[in-house]
């Protein structure tokens, strides 16, 4: 899956498990999401709902817990796909970041400083 | 300080070339790994110039969708009156947070929430910087790309934040910040691209501000500059991803797609500003992404100061033309066409530029 | 910067009087072709456009306006009708090496075209400003006029076939032109139409792009192919062909000191050694800012 290398090289930890729930033990102090759908090419992962979305926000770790079948192959897809499923669409790609003093990348910014995904895939 | 005092001090100048040195590759290597963006970006000037040609049809459309889904609207003809509405929506004594937004510079909506005595933060790190430095941003998306390390580490220190390296004065500001979010009464954003199928207000952005400025407090308001308006949701989502890789931060971190919440009071501004009228239509394509701004020989001496009160560089001296009145400056561009070579919209920039300089002399 | 309208009036005076920006009678600054032997028939015209032979006046025009640029006096000059550039004194102060400098380079695109086999031809009376800088300032009328008077001119002396020697001059008469004046000439760089032969160049060269070749003629990758052609050595900077960066020179007379600091960009990302250009503007410029330029003309000059 494209998807994985994308979200690792832009530093997001990518987790492939047959079983989401006993990879979720580990991230107690993390916010857990359902995310709705992803978009193959980008990276980009949907999320819904209002209060998943300060939740996720407010963070330090932020988990997305993602299925295979919810990957999608272009972005409007993956878009359409979560709004089938929920209102308050959000997304995410990456960890929080900002270069804004003298360009230099930080993590970590006003968001989550750590993303994590966990790709359930089919048995 | 005027273009003069900009070529000598040469921090501007440094700057300007430094994000682009970061970002230039980035942008090519986006385009070319993800071909299919320079379609949306064919598909999203098309659908702009198309809502141009029918502003009014397409505002009493998100007018209508947004009322239905329980948010209060406006319609602001110019500066004064959209921050009058935001104003009064706002009230005074309350604590304000707000998303980074070109818009709002230009209805100088800060400043005058300000004045009505309320506490307004810029949350995005340049645009604080910006704000505590008491100066203007000096390009559309890396507003403080005019400051060295050893430089903000000065300014910070006016509002208590101290560190010792952008690592550690980022963290300070996330802090500083933190309190402010948690406390905030109103959160004001601008609008990157809208729906009016929908009437969602996409925005996006890498550091989590405006997903906390625009979800954590009890009101938000939404300001909308009449040609953000896209006809559809898949419209303003490949609107915002074209932005994003023209800027060099392809994806973004973070996507917004703001809407009603039952538990949250949604205000939108529409604004027009002198775009349903302007000559220059063809503008209104621009999806503000500065990359125009970065490459312009003139805007790497002086940034911003070369242009109006608030937008500067090749597009800003258009929106200029459009929302105040058409800079004399625009005589200093050298027509050497990098803005349209670069521009996601193909906007013919050194046209309206020459078209400027015509209307100028003709009113003597 | 200098008053817009203060260089407007300067310039419709002058192109009034003598159909160049700077005042100056073609004839007197047009020399470079006596004791060419040049032929008076055939089958494209070479178009100078006056902007080679421009360009030693215009350098020092520029050391003037400089002086003037950051003064207050040019308020008042605005306001009185007297034309505030003493013509004859930029005359007196103008480089005689320049002069020669752009007299060689036309020979040089001349000659060239003649080696390549192009049946081109000179009419003296026929070459002339293209208007260009009005249409760049936006004074459309003026520039409306002046196309017209020249378009008709060719037209009258029968000319369909045009060979241009700089990229200012082919945009205006192969873009413009037939915009403006429903002209319907054939119009053509001396860069598309030269084949290479032996010119026994040597030393390597860095490329700059004139604008007008990378983005509104769009024909740096033929440039290449005739470099590669002659053999000449040369190498490309990133910012190159549809995105060459600007050597500031189209704002020289609005602001002297802009203009300046472009260039000095422009080199910084060049270097100054072995700048290799097809623009008597560049040339000028880059050269002003400290460069070590080389016209392609001089590079092949037969």
């Amino acid at each position: 899956m494209k998807i994985i290398q994308i979200l690792r090289s832009r530093g997001v930890e990518v987790i492939i498990t047959e079983n989401a729930r006993k990879e979720i033990e580990r991230f107690r102090d993390a916010h857990v999401s359902q995310a709705l759908s992803a978009d193959e090419r980008s990276g980009v992962i949907f999320f819904g709902g209002f209060q998943d979305k300060r939740a996720a926000g407010l963070a330090f770790h932020h988990v997305a817990i993602l299925k295979e079948e919810d990957i999608m192959k272009d972005v409007i897809s993956a878009y359409n796909h979560a709004k089938s499923k929920s209102d308050m669409i959000f997304a995410s790609s990456s960890p929080s970041k900002s270069a804004d003093i003298e360009g230099k990348l930080i993590f970590g910014m006003h968001g989550p400083k750590k993303f994590t995904v966990i790709v359930e895939v089919r048995k | 300080m005027n273009i003069y005092g900009a070529l000598e001090q040469g921090s501007i100048r440094e700057g300007v070339l430094r994000t682009l040195m970061n970002l230039r590759d980035v942008i090519l290597k986006t385009l070319n790994d993800h071909p299919y963006l320079l379609e949306y970006a064919d598909e999203v000037r098309n659908a702009k110039l198309r809502v141009a040609e029918d502003f009014d049809y397409w505002i009493d459309r998100s007018m209508e969708v947004l009322e239905k889904r329980g948010c209060h609207v406006y319609l602001a003809e110019n500066a004064e009156k959209a921050r009058r509405i935001a104003g009064e929506m706002v009230g005074s004594g309350k604590t304000v947070v707000k998303a980074k937004s070109m818009v709002s510079e230009e209805i100088r909506l800060r400043e005058y929430l300000q004045s009505l005595g309320n506490e307004v933060w810029e949350t995005d790190l340049g645009e604080f910087i910006v704000q505590v430095a008491d100066d203007r941003p000096m390009h559309m998306i890396v507003p403080a790309l005019h400051y060295s390390e050893a430089q903000v580490m000065e300014i910070l220190k006016k509002v208590g934040i101290h560190g010792r390296d952008a690592e550690e004065l980022a963290s300070g500001v996330r802090e500083f910040m933190r309190e402010k979010f948690l406390k905030a009464d109103v959160g004001v954003s601008g609008c990157n691209a809208f729906s009016a199928e929908t009437g969602r207000v996409f925005l996006v952005e890498n550091e989590g501000n405006i997903r906390l400025s625009t979800s954590l407090p009890e009101r938000y308001i939404a300001l909308v500059s009449i040609e953000k308006i896209l006809p559809d949701d898949d419209l303003a989502l490949k609107s915002v991803f074209v932005q994003s890789a023209y800027v060099g931060t392809f994806p973004p971190a973070y996507i917004n797609i703001n809407e009603k919440a039952d538990s949250q009071e949604m205000h939108v501004i529409f604004l027009d500003n002198g775009r349903k009228t302007t000559e220059f239509r063809e503008h209104l394509a621009c999806i503000k992404c500065g990359r125009c701004q970065l490459e312009c020989p003139v805007f790497q001496l002086a940034g911003s100061l070369w242009g109006g009160e608030v937008y500067g560089g090749p597009t800003g001296m258009v929106w200029t033309a459009i929302t105040e009145e058409i800079p004399e400056v625009c005589f200093l561009s050298t027509l050497c066409g990098k803005c349209r070579e670069v521009c996601p919209s193909d906007i013919d920039m050194p046209g309206m530029i020459r078209k400027m300089r015509e209307i100028i002399l003709k009113a003597r | 910067m200098i008053a817009p309208r203060l260089l407007s009036e300067i310039l419709e005076k002058n192109m009034k009087k003598t159909e160049n920006p700077l005042g100056l009678k073609n004839e007197r600054i047009n020399r470079w072709w006596t004791g060419e032997g040049i032929e008076k028939d055939g089958e494209w015209l070479f178009f100078t456009g006056m902007l080679y032979q421009l360009i030693p006046y215009m350098d020092s025009a520029t050391r003037y306006l400089e002086k003037l640029e950051t003064t207050k006096l040019q308020g008042v000059l605005t306001l009185s009708k007297i034309i505030p550039v003493p013509f004859s004194l930029i005359d007196s102060m103008v480089s005689h090496k320049m002069k020669k400098r752009s007299d060689r380079i036309l020979k040089g695109i001349y000659r060239a075209l003649m080696k390549s086999g192009v049946k081109v031809f000179y009419v003296p009376e026929l070459d002339t400003y293209s208007g260009i800088i009005l249409h760049d300032m936006g004074m459309e009328r003026a520039f409306r006029e002046h196309a017209e008077t020249v378009a008709e001119r060719l037209n009258d002396a029968g000319i369909n076939r045009i060979v241009t020697a700089d990229p200012h001059t082919a945009y205006a008469l192969k873009i413009l032109y037939p915009e403006y004046t429903g002209s319907d000439i054939q119009v053509k760089s001396y860069l598309e139409l030269v084949r290479p032969f032996n010119a026994g160049s040597d030393g390597k060269f860095v490329i700059h792009d004139p604008c007008y070749y990378g983005r509104y003629l769009r024909i740096s990758e033929k440039i290449r192919k005739v470099l590669d052609g002659f053999g000449v050595s040369y190498r490309d900077v990133k910012y190159s062909k549809n995105l060459t960066n600007c050597c500031g020179g189209p704002i020289e007379s609005i602001s002297p000191s802009v203009s300046w600091k472009i260039a000095e960009l422009r080199i910084e990302e060049l270097g100054k050694s072995g700048i290799l250009t097809f623009c008597p503007i560049c040339l000028m410029n880059l050269s002003r800012a400290g460069g070590d330029v080389s016209d392609f003309a001089e590079v092949i000059m037969p």
